[in-house]
């Protein structure tokens, strides 16, 4: 080894739940007031909050989005969504619609990723994507066949009649499942590859050096913990068939209440679980030149963190979520830490030209986020 | 005018390397000066970051250097001089007095919204909604209306096709179609409930009770009618909807903290209007009857039944604790509500 030893350098963020709450209170008034069209610039805003208080061996990162371009986009999503709205009304366009989405799909993830990273920067040196859509085009149709063979064979209206699904179709929808969930595991840690190692720093390339079998322990894990939910939430179902339904009111409530408020309990651990392991096993496995990041978040942690924000929210009617927004943020970010393999002044800018926004804004309408 | 000299970072846009440095304002200028760097930069050639809350200010110089200061003086400088004000929107994050008022105008929105841009939208989406839609969603109702807690009807032919003929003639007097009706044996006791489209479901339980009145037939036409009434102004399918868009906002509001909020908030607050509708259910009951020159005492009687049935149910606890956030009004509330409606 002759890298210089160098000390860890910790993510920190700055930003306070008061402040950010005011920022989140005008940018809301705002966009009610203008009906919607405001919320590109808070966005903005938002996002600009954010970036500025995260900071990194004294400097911070900043996020140059443009409201115009995000609005041209939120303004397209809508479009496509509204289409999509009408599919059920009419099968040919439907189909249509639901194909030409399909088709652009892979594209719109690529614009979204694009977007985000060109318009992400630190220490006035803008991130940079490389990574083009023919890349995703054969991953996407084949996880789109497969989900659209067991969507269709499981579907209830597709047995109108209820003349029951015969045995060849259970076999085949059963099939296509279990091909889900075990492609799922290996798509997602694709994509994730995908956004990580064709984002540059500068000119500096990042890696990324998780293997699929690493995403396959994570999803693992928390199929068991949906089959322990799911069997915690039978009980109640069995000791009301095993009493004949005949049994007392009060017992039945009693029972599907701690059944329900037993799965929810899992439900509400399974969210901080899920963010904790993948924000980890993304960071211990990234890398930028010779620098490498570390994650150490803990689920346990997270979940309080979770269980707090909950409990005030509720409290406050909604309120307090600036403040729940701030604290999750902070213990996600301050997590994270650079190991640096020299100092940071020698990452030299690229130059790329400007990206409209489109992507991000239907990712984020069709509730499809890539977290990273 | 001077200003400084102050701490900062200047970062030239070619490389990421930071380069300390102090910045001072003299006249029209700012004199940036580190190790190997010394700018006079015409203050109208700077360009200041709009303000983000407490962070370091950021100042673009040209050829896309940077500057990140903590503080400085001069910043308020530089604002006055090179016409760098605070934008309007910083400015109403600075108040404490827009923070609040701001505050007061999203509770009076949510809340005007809740009362009455929330129902009159989702009517105006129910409106649009093809009765192919309607039919699926009353089907797969249906579905729930299942093993364990549903069992097959104990009523005979003959009982059943007294309650319709009962229906049909009061119906037939009024003009109105007749909805088809299914029967089943329920575990939780007496009950009757309309889903979308026009089938509604009665229990033996129900019947049982209307038979303990005093005028079991006026009862029963009196629960059908309320049912009726839910089909007529198709309450279903209304409050379906707006269970739906309520769900959307709720969820926009709280974020994705938790699922169980994002399902319980919306069931509580739906209920509001699932009381309106059971009030306009039960001046249906109250017209049908009358126009059958039947009399609203025997269904008054059958809802005390149901009261008295409901709380002596298991401890009383739960049905108390219940009626903050029931579907329906309270008893007294609908006796009053047929009293004048069947005047």
């Amino acid at each position: 080894m002759d890298q210089p030893r160098q000390a860890a350098l910790p993510l920190a963020f700055t930003g306070s739940g008061s402040e950010y709450f005011r920022i989140w209170i005008v940018n809301l008034v705002l966009t009610i007031l203008t009906l919607g069209i405001y919320s590109a610039w808070a966005k903005v805003r938002r996002l600009k909050y954010f970036h500025q208080n995260t900071r990194l061996a004294e400097a911070s990162f900043n996020y140059h989005g443009e409201p115009m371009a995000i609005l041209k986009g939120r303004i397209l999503a809508l479009a496509l969504l509204i289409a999509w709205n009408f599919a059920p009304f009419d099968q040919i366009w439907g189909l249509a619609i639901g194909l030409a989405l399909a088709a652009v799909w892979p594209w719109i993830v690529v614009r979204s990723i694009r977007f985000r990273r060109r318009n992400s920067s630190y220490r006035n040196v803008r991130f940079r994507f490389d990574g083009r859509t023919r890349e995703l085009y054969l991953p996407f149709a084949l996880l789109l066949g497969v989900f659209l063979v067991s969507a269709i064979v499981f579907y209830p209206g597709s047995d109108p009649e209820g003349a029951g699904v015969s045995g060849a179709q259970i076999a085949v929808g059963i099939i296509a499942t279990v091909m889900l969930l075990l492609i799922w595991p290996h798509f997602h840690f694709m994509l994730q590859q995908f956004s990580a190692a064709h984002t540059l720093f500068g000119e500096t390339r990042f890696r990324f050096a998780a293997r699929a079998w690493d995403f396959y322990r994570v999803y693992l894990l928390l199929l068991a913990a949906f089959a322990g939910a799911l069997l915690l939430l039978a009980v109640p179902f069995v000791v009301i068939r095993e009493t004949g339904g005949e049994g007392d009111m009060a017992t039945i409530i009693l029972v599907l209440v701690t059944g329900i408020v037993l799965f929810y309990g899992l439900l509400l651990f399974v969210g901080p679980y899920f963010q904790v392991r993948f924000q980890n096993l993304i960071w211990n496995n990234l890398s930028l030149g010779e620098h490498r990041f570390e994650s150490h978040a803990r689920v346990w942690a997270l979940f309080r963190i979770t269980l707090v924000n909950l409990i005030l929210i509720v409290l406050t009617l909604g309120f307090y979520r600036p403040f729940a927004v701030i604290r999750t943020l902070r213990y996600r970010i301050e997590a994270v830490r650079l190991l640096p393999a020299g100092d940071l002044d020698s990452f030299v800018a690229g130059s790329e030209a400007a990206v409209a926004a489109f992507g991000e804004e239907a990712v984020d309408l069709f509730d499809f986020d890539l977290a990273l | 005018m001077t200003a400084g000299p102050a701490r900062a970072g200047y970062y030239d846009g070619r490389s990421s390397k930071r380069h300390e440095v102090t910045l001072e304002l003299s006249g029209a200028t700012l004199r940036v000066k580190g190790h190997g760097i010394d700018l006079a930069v015409p203050l109208a050639e700077v360009t200041l970051e709009e303000r983000v809350a407490n962070a370091p200010r950021l100042m673009h110089l040209p050829r896309g250097a940077l500057i990140e200061a903590a503080e400085f003086a001069g910043i308020d400088e530089l604002i006055a001089r090179g016409g760098h004000r605070d934008s309007l929107v910083v400015r109403l994050q600075g108040s404490w007095r827009a923070v609040l008022g701001s505050m007061v105008a999203v509770v009076c929105v949510g809340v005007s919204f809740y009362l009455w841009g929330l129902p009159w939208t989702a009517d105006r989406i129910t409106d649009a909604i093809p009765p192919a839609w309607t039919e699926a969603l009353g089907k797969e109702a249906m579905r729930g209306v299942a093993a364990p807690l549903f069992r097959p009807t104990g009523l005979s032919a003959a009982q059943r096709s007294q309650i319709e003929q009962d229906l049909a003639a009061a119906l037939g007097a009024v003009g109105a179609p007749m909805p088809k009706i299914e029967y089943r044996r329920f575990a939780a006791g007496p009950n009757a409930f309309a889903l979308p489209g026009d089938t509604l479901v009665m229990t033996d339980e129900m019947v049982a009770l209307a038979q303990s009145t005093r005028d079991p037939a006026a009862a029963m036409l009196g629960v059908l009618g309320h049912e009726y009434g839910h089909l007529k102004h198709r309450h279903p399918m209304r409050q379906f909807v707006r269970g739906s868009v309520l769900s959307i906002l709720i969820a926009w509001w709280i974020g994705d903290v938790s699922s169980v909020l994002a399902t319980a908030a919306p069931l509580l607050l739906a209920t509001r209007y699932s009381r309106d509708f059971e009030r306009e259910a039960d001046r249906e009951a109250a017209a049908l009857l009358k126009s059958v020159g039947r009399p609203v005492e025997p269904l008054i009687e059958l809802f005390g039944k149901l009261e008295g049935e409901r709380a002596g149910k298991g401890s009383d606890r739960p049905s108390r604790f219940a009626d903050y956030f029931s579907s329906h009004p309270g008893t007294a509330e609908r006796i009053r509500i047929l009293r004048e409606a069947g005047r």
